[in-house]
């Protein structure tokens, strides 16, 4: 049970990302969609490495370095 | 507000920026020592000094002259494409956790970070650029997006801290659901895809902007 409560956690945060991304480009006017936004996030040279960099660890964490050893 | 009340809230939301990215990552580390998983905690170090040189000591540092006329950027983004299906079929084809694997995604790891490394630091000039009826819609956006990823950083710690509770049932992290599907071909193949696509997004962004 614990499990399936678990599971429901991560995927209703997958929802709401999605429906906040739906929403955010459908009313920009709103809130700004999620390219615009990394659009001028980007600009930043640390946060560029903050995202890019988890992108690329998360590559490594689950195709090269073993993650349940 | 005058030319200089602007410069100066700029500046200030580039070092507010600035330390949050460190903050975020500084977390992640401390995350990584108590997993344990030492190599990890030496990715995320890493990445913290270069934050720490890139951004708060503003050392002098070598930068890549990112190509910006037409032809430059149809050549870099076609050669682009080759690599990337080049590295998926390697990652999907060959054994996971193999040394293949490892040379692809190193090797993604130094060209993703010569576009990250190569841009200037420009965050107030962008700030100043954004239209003053789209900043409330901007600041709506980073605040509801933050929100989302600290919701996910809390439901992943509480699986992680499960772990730690001798009493407690262990909770299922993000690795452990997604795991099982890395060995799979067809969802492994569906994972390298999501991860390449999204990365070349990055990438590119981090180029580009949003031109």
């Amino acid at each position: 049970m614990s499990r399936v409560i678990t599971v429901g956690g991560y995927l209703v945060v997958v929802l709401l990302g999605l429906l906040l991304a739906s929403f955010s480009r459908r009313n920009p006017g709103l809130i700004a969609p999620l390219h615009r936004l990394l659009s001028v996030v980007f600009a930043s040279r640390s946060a560029r490495l903050l995202l890019v960099g988890f992108w690329w660890w998360l590559g490594w964490h689950f195709l090269v370095g073993p993650t349940l050893v | 507000m005058n030319v200089k009340d602007s410069s100066s809230h700029a500046s200030t939301m580039r070092r507010v920026v600035d330390a949050v990215c460190m903050g975020v990552v500084a977390l992640i580390l401390v995350a990584q020592f108590m997993r344990p998983s030492l190599r990890d905690a030496a990715i995320f170090g890493g990445l913290l000094i270069g934050m720490l040189v890139g951004t708060c000591l503003r050392l002098p540092m070598p930068r890549l002259p990112l190509p910006a006329s037409h032809v430059a950027v149809v050549a870099v983004e076609s050669v682009g494409a080759v690599l990337l299906i080049g590295a998926g079929l390697a990652l999907v084809l060959t054994p996971r956790f193999g040394v293949v694997d490892t040379v692809v995604v190193t090797g993604l790891g130094v060209i993703a970070g010569l576009f990250v490394w190569g841009r200037r630091d420009d965050l107030d000039t962008a700030r100043n650029d954004v239209p003053a009826e789209q900043r409330e819609p901007l600041h709506r956006a980073a605040l509801a997006w933050t929100l989302l990823v600290i919701l996910l950083g809390a439901w992943e710690l509480v699986a992680f801290l499960s772990g730690h509770v001798p009493t407690a049932q262990p909770l299922p992290a993000i690795s452990d659901l997604v795991n099982p599907l890395i060995d799979e071909p067809l969802t492994r193949a569906a994972v390298v895809v999501i991860w390449l696509v999204a990365g070349r997004g990055l990438a590119r962004m981090a180029w580009r902007g949003g031109s």
